[in-house]
């Protein structure tokens, strides 16, 4: 019995060590969500003016622009935003369902020739996207944790670029949304051609849905453009598109570490229920082994005596 | 009355508040903004952002971006990047831009895209070396 006494204790203190790392992962996960979540809030403003100002070139007008251009929809991008480490849930799970649906309602109509080619986030989503036998284009997944605009200007440039020489007609995002810590969802999201309805959609949700500026449409017959419309919309149709993908990104990396936060939460917690379980055990076997010690010298003294 | 200004980049809101005037570089030229400014929609130029408070100026580095007016007195610039002269790293801003001009002198190797950005930074590290010194200054 000494043997299984401490063997149990060994193991007490290994389920408690294990808790302590999934305790500091949680921590870990709980601090980059927030700042996630408070990098894509402090971005939506951008967006938001971006969006106004589409909204007041393009009214009353016909504008023309590669990013505005609508074309059959033959080709079609898809970005896939993953992780590239697990132990979070069921997050990658969830985009990969998503995605596979996505796959399969391309199969079923694709004797339309038309094409479907993926740019992958994290490496999770390259080997889904790899699983599923479609074409992988790009794959990105050394974005750092504290992600700047800077650092995606490879990621949407080449989005941008490829639609401009139609090597793809439509673009569109599949990405996590952040809801509040405890939920998400997966949406897709059309992104090119530029279309200010589903921006306009996709921006009021951003952040968990607090509260949003309506987007004002004033009277437009009295702002001046310099040098002229054409002009300012060369440069905001591709930030707007930017301000998109970085908001994207922001909210899946928000809800990775939310997943993350909740499944190392729940693990510390089974940790916590086993270590109880094992003290019980352990009492147990400890209080066994005494009264069998004591009937032993009892036995011994009776046979003596 | 006063002109309620704000600076956006696609990180953050970088400064709110309210100012009496604000001259802007822009592609066609600098402006300045005055409370009742008619509304304009314009292209920023990398440059410094000079703004008068309390009759005191202040001045922040901007990137390219655009600036809008709207009725009310209200003036937003997007810029893809703007930081306040104070928090400007000379000396950091200086190796950024000698790294730029270095990278243009040797052009010959640059594709288009690349040559475009190099310039972009080099102006981006010249004005902010610009609001550092304008702001050391006064």
């Amino acid at each position: 019995m000494a043997l299984s006494t401490k063997a149990i204790k060994a193991k007490i203190g290994s389920v408690k060590n294990t808790k302590k790392i999934t305790k500091a992962m949680e921590m870990v996960a709980a601090s980059k969500m927030k700042k996630a979540v408070d990098n894509a809030l402090g971005s939506r403003e951008y967006a938001e003016r971006a969006l106004e100002l589409l909204v007041h070139i393009s009214k009353d007008r016909i504008i023309k622009h590669p990013l505005l251009e609508r074309r059959d929809e033959r080709k079609t991008l898809l970005l896939v935003i993953a992780s590239n480490k697990g132990l979070c849930g069921g997050y990658n799970a969830h985009v990969r369902k998503v995605f596979n649906k996505i796959v399969d309602v391309h199969e079923n109509r694709s004797e339309t020739n038309s094409a479907l080619s993926v740019i992958t986030v994290g490496k999770y989503a390259e080997r889904f996207a790899k699983a599923r036998g479609v074409e992988v284009v790009a794959s990105f997944v050394d974005f750092p944790d504290n992600i700047f605009i800077e650092d995606i200007t490879a990621l949407s440039g080449m989005i941008i670029n490829e639609f401009e020489k139609e090597t793809y007609d439509s673009v569109r995002m599949v990405f996590s949304h952040f809801i509040s810590a405890m939920s998400s969802n997966v949406n897709t999201q059309p992104l090119l051609p530029v279309s200010p309805d589903a921006i306009e959609s996709f921006i009021s949700q951003v952040g968990g849905a607090k509260e949003s500026r309506d987007v004002v449409l004033e009277n437009l017959a009295q702002y001046r453009f310099e040098p002229n419309e054409e002009e300012v919309l060369n440069h905001v149709l591709p930030r707007l598109t930017e301000v998109q993908i970085y908001q994207a990104l922001l909210e899946s990396f928000a809800v990775e570490h939310s997943s993350r936060m909740i499944a190392m939460k729940n693990a510390s917690e089974s940790a916590d229920e086993m270590v109880s379980d094992l003290t019980l055990t352990f009492n147990k076997a400890r209080q066994a082994a005494i009264t069998q010690e004591i009937t032993e010298i009892a036995t011994a003294a009776g046979a003596i005596g | 009355m006063d002109i309620k200004f704000k600076i956006i980049t696609q990180e953050r809101v970088v400064y709110d508040d309210e100012v009496s005037q604000a001259t802007i570089p822009t592609q066609d030229g600098e402006i300045t903004v005055l409370p009742r400014h008619a509304p304009i929609v314009s292209i920023l130029k990398p440059g410094v952002v000079t703004i008068k408070k309390n009759g005191k100026s202040h001045h922040l580095s901007v990137s390219s971006g655009f600036v809008e007016v709207r009725h009310g007195s209200e003036l937003v610039i997007l810029a893809d990047s703007a930081e306040r002269a104070e928090d400007v790293d000379l000396e950091r801003a200086q190796q950024a831009r000698d790294r730029a001009q270095k990278m243009l002198d040797e052009k010959e190797s640059l594709s288009a895209t690349e040559y475009a950005m190099v310039v972009a930074s080099l102006e981006k590290e010249l004005a902010r070396i610009k609001t550092s010194k304008k702001w050391k200054n006064s």
